[in-house]
């Protein structure tokens, strides 16, 4: 079952191409980590992919009415807003807002879905707490839950780690893991190339606005892609691959 | 997993029941500066005789003031007062800033400038209502020279820039007459009108605004979802399903027609619409949908007091009661910044 489909998705800012011309497929229980340099069009690419942007070309999720979208795909963006001191039970429960007809409060099976959520985060027990009043990493943690709370069938996540301590990316990328175990796809950008190594079942690689490579990590992750893409030498050591070395001064 | 829905459960109990309680005492409130709006004024009427002769009529001048002065007061009061504060939480919802109020879009700007106009042709003696009518006008200007600016898919920032822009040039407007007018009492009118007052209004101007506070009103209740999905930002609002564009579109009309029918009929009122939702905001746990219900119960009850307060203070100089919430205001906003910088933020 196809939860999103990019036919030659193309964004284009002040008449250059963003994004060009990309199409992939995510199915069912998918872990798909997007990965390309800083500037490559991840944000772009999913943003287009939503519908938050104009794009030419085909995208599954864009051609939806926007309550149906949010039914089919929840979208996690880079930027942590919290504009109010609200709970975080509230902010969490704003997950449900898709599901509830105008005035309607939320049900037990909404209130279930947010306990759900608080819970896959290990924040049950900040439920009452101001979320404004938390550091940046539960802060992170909080919104990660709010998209958990939607229960879509597709989650769209950009950067969900960033912020994060060691412990709770780790954790973070095992809720990944479990979701798509129960038929839940996960298309999540990231920076990490040994987390996205370990814990997507596939990689797509973008650079400079076009995909360069889709396959499992070790298809993607070559010595000739990471120095053509990330100018980055790189060594598989069983499972595990890490970055050794930037090739050439980057900066 | 037990534990946790049942504790969520009691969790939500607690909150209705506090929610409630906020509502009852705002209710209370108004209800309390409703009868004091009553009780108050320059006749001297005790206040059984007055009460009483609100509700038989005693064929003598008691009745006539009371049905015909002070009710109609009290209602416009409330009226106004609810168009401020809901108006003002609906805006500092939209652009998640504590600081918005409704006179950012420029409506309360443009419509000071029609009723100045409409004072200083000459028109406003000749004909009642061509000043609340030219007040209008000038709201209805704002709002569609805003929305061309802005256009449906503008940001929140060209909203903002687009009000102040309209707001310099109504007040330059406004200005310009004061400048040119060759009458010093004409200026004086002009200058009075403008600080904002509820004295001497009429069932007619009532009439007049309520239907369009009313409307207006309704429309910015309708927003409260989409300001609570805003909370999260206008990117995971939008894919929250919520069509940012049109949610914009009903908060700038709303307040267009709350806040251009409330500065009509009486001037510019300031603050109200700043300080009655930060006052709330703790109060209904920061959630903007909650807030809008509460903010215009607060912002009915505020009025009301102030403008008993105004007539109570200086019983023979004619206390405006825009001066007067702006005394009320400013060292509330002051407290607040205080509160937040002892907070450490």
């Amino acid at each position: 079952m196809s939860l999103l489909s990019l036919d030659r998705l193309t964004v284009l800012r002040g008449g250059c191409p963003v994004v060009d011309g990309v199409s992939f497929e995510i199915g069912a229980g998918e872990v798909v980590g997007l990965i390309g340099p800083n500037g490559a069009g991840k944000t772009t690419l999913m943003r287009g992919a939503l519908g938050l942007l104009a794009a030419s070309g085909g995208s599954t999720l864009a051609a939806l009415p926007a309550r149906d979208r949010a039914h089919a795909a929840a979208w996690l963006p880079q930027a942590r807003e919290i504009a109010w001191p609200v709970t975080v039970e509230t902010l969490v429960a704003l997950g449900r807002s898709p599901y509830l007809a105008g005035g309607r409060k939320l049900s037990d099976a909404d209130r279930a879905a947010v306990a759900r959520a608080l819970k896959q985060m290990g924040l049950a027990d900040f439920a009452r707490r101001d979320a404004t009043a938390l550091s940046g990493g539960e802060q992170a943690r909080v919104l990660i839950a709010r998209v958990l709370a939607q229960e879509t069938p597709l989650i769209v996540a950009d950067e969900p780690v960033a912020g994060l301590d060691p412990a709770h990316q780790f954790s973070l990328m095992r809720v990944f893991s479990s979701l798509a175990a129960c038929g839940t796809s996960v298309l999540v950008s990231l920076h990490d190339l040994g987390l996205a190594a370990r814990h997507c079942t596939r990689l797509v690689m973008i650079h400079r606005g076009q995909l360069v490579a889709d396959g499992s990590p070790r298809e993607v992750l070559t010595p000739q892609k990471l120095r053509d893409v990330f100018q980055v030498s790189g060594r598989w050591d069983g499972d595990a691959f890490h970055v050794t070395d930037a090739l050439e001064d980057v900066a | 997993m037990a534990l946790a829905d049942g504790t969520s459960q009691d969790f939500s109990v607690a909150r209705d029941v506090r929610g409630l309680a906020v509502t009852f005492g705002l209710l209370g409130l108004v209800i309390a500066g409703f009868v004091v709006s009553l009780i108050t004024g320059p006749s001297s009427l005790s206040v059984g005789a007055g009460l009483s002769a609100l509700f038989v009529d005693t064929g003598g001048p008691e009745t006539v003031v009371m049905r015909e002065i002070r009710l109609p007061r009290a209602v416009l009061g409330a009226f106004v007062g609810a168009a401020l504060g809901l108006s003002g939480a609906a805006m500092q919802g939209l652009l998640r800033n504590p600081l918005a109020e409704p006179g950012l879009i420029g409506v309360s700007a443009t419509a000071a400038l029609g009723a100045v106009i409409a004072l200083q042709t000459g028109i406003a003696a000749a004909f009642a209502l061509a000043l609340p009518a030219f007040a209008l006008i000038g709201a209805g200007v704002a709002v569609s020279l805003l929305l061309l600016l802005a256009g449906p898919r503008g940001s929140s920032l060209v909203l903002i820039l687009a009000g102040i822009a309209i707001s310099a040039l109504a007040a330059a407007g406004t200005s310009l007459v004061l400048n040119l007018s060759p009458n010093p009492f004409a200026v004086a009118e002009i200058m009075f009108w403008l600080m904002g007052s509820l004295a001497d209004r009429s069932w007619t101007h009532v009439w007049l605004a309520a239907p369009l506070i009313l409307v207006g009103g309704v429309v910015l209740l309708l927003t409260g979802r989409g300001l609570d999905a805003l909370t999260l930002g206008e990117d995971a609002a939008e894919a929250l399903g919520v069509r940012i564009g049109r949610l914009r579109l009903m908060v700038v009309t709303g307040t267009a027609l709350a806040v251009g029918a409330a500065t009509a009929v009486t001037g510019a009122i300031g603050f109200v619409g700043l300080v009655v939702p930060h006052i709330l905001r703790p109060l209904v746990g920061a959630v903007p949908s909650r807030l809008l219900p509460a903010s215009a119960l607060g912002g009915a009850a505020m009025v009301l007091f102030a403008d008993a307060a105004a007539q109570g203070l200086l019983p023979d100089r004619d206390l405006k009661l825009g001066v007067l919430t702006a005394f009320i205001g400013a060292p509330v906003f002051l407290h607040l910044i205080f509160r937040t910088r002892r907070a450490g933020l």
